[in-house]
């Protein structure tokens, strides 16, 4: 009876019986009934479905038609509809309308339970299709609150996330919602008292009509129940969020409302579904969470600690992508030979995640045990770009690599496929080098060197394409912007400052690639 | 994904397949015996992969010579490179008989990347899919 064409049935059914002493049809008309009318007709108040007998003469009176033999008065829900006859019906029409109304009237409280698990399906499914999305903790479990506490009707709601003291008690509230944020930041965290335990337990949900007949409630000092100035709260209703993968307790929701009587068992079910599809998004984001530190504290890790050198001032930064999982792949090095030589490495290793910080770790290796070795820029990447093919078939790196001699002050550099570096001269003189010059390791074979002068008071800037390229700025852009701000550097007094100044200025505070950067300034001769 | 398969069949032209993502699309065409392999938006982190496929799947059509036309693509990322230069490498070492792999390449927002990683030097590149095609 829940949609037009069952309607449409049983009224034919409803139909059918009006029928004359000889069982012909009997002439019928239909009316929409006002719900104000069909209160008269039936003071008890019409069910959903149910099929009523009214009395003939009330329904002429009502309806304002002579002649009505016969009556039937159906709700549909959209609104009440009249049946009835024009000319006189079979005895039997009594009997058989009573009964079929008799026969309906269990169906009203039927179609609304149903239609009752069919929201709550459906309200589950939305809010689980929405939560499990996310990746975001603090947006899943702002967003899992609400809808909590939208589809319990509870007055607020609050998730309340498990951190433990070192004592072994106190939450730290999360997310709240009906109400702001302001009305709970007054009140200490929740502990783990008689009526909160089984929540952060995980031993189960807990309802009450009124809470503060609970006998476990107000057992504590020192607010013997809720503190003073806490929203009133009698139906309670608390849930706990436990870890599909771990069986940990990731937290709890709990509900309330001032008046008594509020939460049924359908809310509780409601309560529990958010917070299982709450579980998975949560454990989603943490492991997403832990899979990007992990390739960030990777990177980190293989950072190298910067060599003092007498006659160089180096600045070296790597920041990973900040956004998703394009974290790993770039990095430098700055490497003291033992000829007294320095040596500046700058590399991006193709993708991202696990695997190209993996590879890069062992390029980096690579060029370090070359380098120790004293090959020259063209050997060193010529054998790395061999050996890259072998470590990583499907990967290639671009790298940067350069030697500056203290004795001769002079930079001797290689580039596979890097951006360029800038050389900017004692005068502020502004170079790019090594653009284009052969192809990444792990593609090309041979890779040609060339020297320059590396003055004191001359500047090196090696980057990776994090640092120029955006999606709505190309690296021909990106890198003018570099080199302008690059001229611009001597209105810091501290290169460190200056240098995140400008990496801040090129990033505007948000990159979605990695980024390493490396600046060299020359500042005395190494020859003493 | 959305994958769809469609034969329009016009003067020896079909399209075969269309996925898109949200920085772009990749589609798989056949015109007169050269598939076409046609990028639009960003080839990036995300779009390499599903390129990759339907390079793939351009490569088993049988034809000999796959064009990737990169003429709608505003963005070529490292990973996008290294998609182009396996095809390239890979199909050219297919067969017998091998495949030839033209790039498409325009403007300086596909083009500098590759010059500036000497890929161009390995690569056949064409600056029109019409010369692609043309090509002997």
């Amino acid at each position: 009876m829940t949609t037009p064409e069952a309607d449409g049935e049983l009224r034919a059914a409803l139909m059918r019986l009006f029928v004359d002493s000889r069982g012909e049809p009997a002439p019928t008309q239909t009316v929409s009934l006002s719900r104000a009318d069909s209160a008269v007709l039936v003071p008890d108040g019409l069910e959903a479905c149910r099929v009523v007998v009214p009395d003939a003469d009330e329904v002429a009176r009502v309806t304002g038609r002579d002649g009505v033999s016969a009556a039937i008065l159906l709700d549909d829900e959209q609104e009440p509809t009249l049946l009835f006859a024009t000319a006189p019906v079979g005895d039997h029409f009594d009997a058989f309308a009573t009964g079929l109304g008799a026969a309906t009237t269990d169906l009203g409280d039927v179609v609304r339970r149903l239609r009752g698990e069919a929201a709550v399906v459906d309200a589950l499914h939305s809010v689980g299709r929405k939560l499990t999305a996310q990746l975001d903790i603090g947006e899943v479990v702002q967003n899992a609150t609400d809808a909590a506490t939208a589809s319990t009707g509870a007055a607020f709601g609050a998730f309340f996330y498990n951190l433990v003291n070192q004592f072994g008690e106190s939450y730290t509230l999360y997310t709240i919602a009906g109400v702001p944020r302001e009305e709970f930041s007054r009140f200490p965290m929740p502990r783990n008292t008689d009526i909160f335990a089984p929540t952060f337990d995980g031993a189960g949900t807990v309802r009450s009509d009124d809470i503060t007949a609970d006998p476990r409630f107000g057992l504590n000092a020192p607010y013997h129940g809720m503190p003073d100035g806490h929203l009133p709260v009698r139906s309670y209703l608390a849930v706990s969020v436990i870890s599909p993968t771990t069986q940990e307790v990731l937290g709890g929701f709990f509900f309330g409302h001032p008046e008594t009587g509020r939460f049924t068992e359908r809310h509780e079910y409601l309560a529990e579904g958010i917070a299982s599809y709450s579980a998975i998004a949560l454990d989603n984001a943490r492991l997403f969470e832990r899979e990007r530190t992990m390739v960030a504290e990777l990177s980190r890790s293989m950072l190298p600690d910067l060599p003092d050198i007498p006659g160089l001032e180096v600045v070296a930064r790597y920041l990973p992508a900040a956004t998703g999982s394009k974290i790993g792949g770039d990095w430098f090095d700055v490497i003291a030979l033992p000829s007294g030589a320095t040596a500046f490495v700058i590399g991006d290793v193709v993708g991202h995640g696990v695997t190209a910080a993996t590879t890069m770790a062992q390029v980096r290796t690579a060029i370090r045990a070359y380098a120790l070795l004293e090959l020259s820029p063209s050997q060193l990447l010529g054998n790395v770009s061999q050996l890259t093919t072998i470590v990583s078939e499907r990967n290639f790196a671009t790298c940067f690599y350069a030697v500056h001699d203290p004795a001769a002050d002079t930079l001797t550099y290689a580039s596979a496929g890097h951006l360029p570096a800038v050389l900017i001269h004692a005068d502020g003189g502004v170079e790019q080098i090594g653009e284009a010059m052969a192809q990444p390791l792990g593609v090309g074979n041979t890779y040609p060197e060339r020297r320059v002068d590396f003055a004191p008071g001359s500047k090196l800037v090696l980057y990776t394409d994090g640092l120029v390229e955006t999606r709505t700025r190309d690296l021909t852009e990106g890198i003018d912007r570099l080199l302008a701000g690059l001229g611009a550097l001597d209105r810091y007094t501290d290169t460190a400052t200056a240098c995140d100044a400008l990496i801040a200025e090129m990033t505007l505070g948000s990159h979605d690639d990695d980024i390493a950067f490396v600046h060299v300034h020359h500042t005395r001769s190494g020859r003493r | 994904m959305d994958e769809s398969q469609m034969a329009a069949g016009k003067g020896g032209h079909e399209r075969l397949s269309r996925v898109d993502s949200p920085a772009g699309s990749v589609g798989l065409e056949r015109s007169d015996g050269v598939a076409i392999v046609r990028v639009t938006g960003a080839l990036d982190l995300a779009m390499a992969p599903k390129v990759e496929q339907v390079i793939d799947r351009a490569a088993r059509l049988g034809c000999p010579v796959v064009v990737i036309d990169l003429t709608g693509t505003n963005f070529l990322a490292s990973v996008g490179m290294a998609v182009l230069l396996r095809a390239h490498r890979q199909l050219n070492q297919a067969g017998p008989p091998p495949i030839g792999v033209r790039v498409v390449a325009t403007g300086r927002t596909v083009l500098r990347p590759l010059q500036m990683t000497r890929l161009v030097d390995e690569l056949d590149l064409y600056a029109t899919l019409s010369e692609a095609l043309r090509a002997a």
